[in-house]
């Protein structure tokens, strides 16, 4: 598959001397063409900065990047690039309908073309209502949305989301999402910026984790969620003096099963074993796949990773 | 590439209309044309007007001033109105149209705009284009209305009177190419406004200034290293000049086109230079 967007050590400093923010510190990654990637990470993480370095709104440092066969910032990949800033804000004396052809026009589309995208993505957004509406009477995820639209417009191939369901209610991120994986069912890549972990998850092939401008993690969300061998068991009539001398470590859940964790398959099933030598009732194994966000907070709880 | 910059030109129109400012300026021009049209009914002025302006503006010895011989009063007025929208065009103008300049800049927007694929020297071009663009209109509105008014009741038709519609939109294109490339540096609409303006003033009374301190330090007139450096920053100024032109044009019809380049060509250059500045920041 072909690869949408690449970089190779990308370093951005902002500003100079004892002020010098390093807001990315030699990243590299690459994102194949159709596929939905999501970037993570804390507040100040870069991820932003990463989005603006790819666009040509700051200039990187150092290092090398190139996006739709095109160097960084080249006007020609921006032709197929579509991009929702965060904390957007649009001129409050347009209709929503009169954004989108603005911002149409400076994507390159010809008239007629243009007429019909408006129509086309503000269905999608679900905003069609809203076209004639100046943008000062929209709400925060009715902004959100018709960020999306705009983002849409020129139908790219490359779409750029910096927190696209900010502001959303959860019927609204539902559909968001859902517009996201059609795209992809298109042939869209999709590069997603994110806190929103259980959002992320669900759709993402593919997620890096970043901290303090540094990748930390990278993978897909199915390597990244594995946690080794921990069962979720839900037992009937067992006593603390049986459970003591299985030599495990347990953790009660809120509905009264325990967590156990195994080295190896090899020893829960020697556990059965014994449990049910001592008449102990299983109702149910579960074997336990975290969330991405459990990862998350144990990837910045555990000092996995060292803060400057 | 014509189409974005159009749909930049646009929008800066679009973003003007919804300011109360450029509205306002719009109700001044109208309210002076309807104050025109009463007083031109009188008949005290519009005999008044007709008559020669030197019968009663005289010089010391009560000779008719010699600038005014053969002119009417019409003319005479005519000067002084296009003088004073030469200034007010600048100095107005300014003030209502800096403010496009910095909020091309605004966080949320312009990232959004440099995303586009548009080449970034298009947006200063595009916002600046739209902002004389304004202008243009709303001199054209004014001087073309009294011109209308002062035909119409004293039946007499001067063209060179509209010579002052784009001799006052270049002063103040030249004016605000400065103002563009002070928003640019200082992405504020004041400091670009009080800065460029400062600027402005300053190099139409430098010169005299300089001739004044050569002749103390050395009391020679004019001439001395202070002059010289005086006359460099003056002449580097846009729109300096282009009073003088224009009181050319309406007095004595005859068009002295050195200013008319020298702004056009300096308006260029600082239009250029404030492109080359925003290509180079970042946001
Ligand atoms: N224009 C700028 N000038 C100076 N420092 C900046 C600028 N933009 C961002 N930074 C700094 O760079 C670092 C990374 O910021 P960035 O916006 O990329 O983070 P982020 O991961 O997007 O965070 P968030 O999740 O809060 O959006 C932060 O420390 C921030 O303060
Ligand atoms: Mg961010």
């Amino acid at each position: 598959m072909e690869i949408a967007l690449s970089c190779d050590g990308l370093v951005k400093t902002y500003g100079s001397g004892t002020k010098a923010v390093h807001a990315l510190q030699g990243v590299s990654l690459s994102v194949s063409g159709g596929e939905i990637f999501s970037l993570l990470g804390p507040n100040g993480a870069g991820k932003t900065t990463l989005i603006k370095c790819v666009l040509g709104i700051v200039f990187t440092s150092a290092g090398s990047g190139s996006v739709l066969g095109s160097p960084f910032g080249s006007v020609s990949a921006k032709e197929h690039i579509g991009y929702l800033p965060e904390n957007h804000r649009y001129p409050a004396h347009l209709t929503g309908g009169q954004v989108l052809r603005y911002f149409g026009k400076l994507s390159g589309l010809e008239a007629a073309k243009l007429e019909s995208q408006i129509t086309r993505t503000l269905e999608l957004t679900g905003m069609s209502d809203w076209r004639d509406t100046k943008v000062k009477k929209y709400s925060k995820g009715m902004m959100q949305r018709l960020g999306l639209a705009q983002a849409l417009i020129n139908e790219p191939q490359l779409i750029m989301l910096d927190e696209p369901t900010d502001g959303v209610d959860p019927v609204g991120r539902k559909e968001i999402r859902e517009v996201l994986v059609r795209l992809k069912n298109e042939g869209k890549t999709i590069f997603l910026n994110s806190h929103l972990l259980s959002e992320v998850e669900r759709i993402s092939d593919r997620v890096v984790i970043m901290d303090h401008g540094k990748i930390v993690e990278q993978g897909t969300v199915e390597a990244l969620t594995r946690t080794g061998n921990i069962y979720q068991l839900k037992l009937g009539n067992v006593t603390p003096e049986v459970l003591s001398a299985l030599h495990v470590a347990l953790l009660p859940t809120a509905d009264g099963s325990l967590e156990m964790s195994f080295l190896t398959v090899e020893e829960l099933n020697a556990a059965i074993d014994y449990l049910r030598g001592q008449s102990v009732l299983i109702e149910s194994i579960v074997p336990k796949k975290s969330t991405l966000e459990d990862r998350f907070v144990d990837l910045f709880k555990s000092g996995d990773i060292t803060h400057q | 590439m014509l189409r974005k910059f159009l749909a930049i030109v646009e929008d800066t129109i679009r973003e003007g209309l919804a300011k109360k400012t450029i509205l306002g300026m719009l109700i001044v021009s109208t309210v002076t044309i309807i104050i025109a049209v009463l007083l031109f009914q009188m008949d005290s002025v519009q005999k008044g007007l007709l008559s020669p302006a030197g019968e009663h503006i005289k010089n010391g010895s009560n000779q008719p001033a010699p600038g005014l011989m053969g002119l009417s009063v019409l003319e005479y007025v005519w000067m002084s109105i296009s003088m004073m929208l030469l200034v007010a065009s600048i100095f107005v103008g300014s003030f209502v149209t800096t403010g496009f300049i910095t909020s091309l800049m605004e966080k949320g927007n312009i990232d959004l705009l440099l995303s586009k694929p548009v080449p970034r020297w298009l947006y200063i071009v595009g916002r600046y284009s739209g902002a004389v663009l304004i202008i243009l209109v709303e001199v054209s509105y004014l001087i073309f209305g009294l011109w209308l008014v002062a035909g119409l009741s004293l039946h007499t038709w001067s063209g060179v009177f509209l010579a002052s519609i784009p001799l006052i939109t270049l002063s103040f294109a030249g004016v605000y190419a400065l103002v563009t490339l002070v928003g640019i540096l200082t992405r504020s609409s004041w400091f670009a406004m009080i800065i460029g303006l400062a600027i402005y003033v300053l190099a139409s009374i430098v010169v005299p200034i300089a001739q004044w301190i050569d002749k103390l330090l050395n009391g020679d007139t004019g001439g001395g290293i202070v002059t010289t450096v005086a006359k460099i920053f003056h002449y580097t100024i846009p729109s300096e000049g282009m009073g003088g032109a224009l009181n050319e044009v309406l007095l004595s019809k005859e068009l002295h086109s050195t200013p008319l380049f020298l702004t056009t060509g300096l308006a260029m250059v600082y239009v250029a230079i404030a492109c080359y500045a925003f290509s180079k920041k970042e946001f």
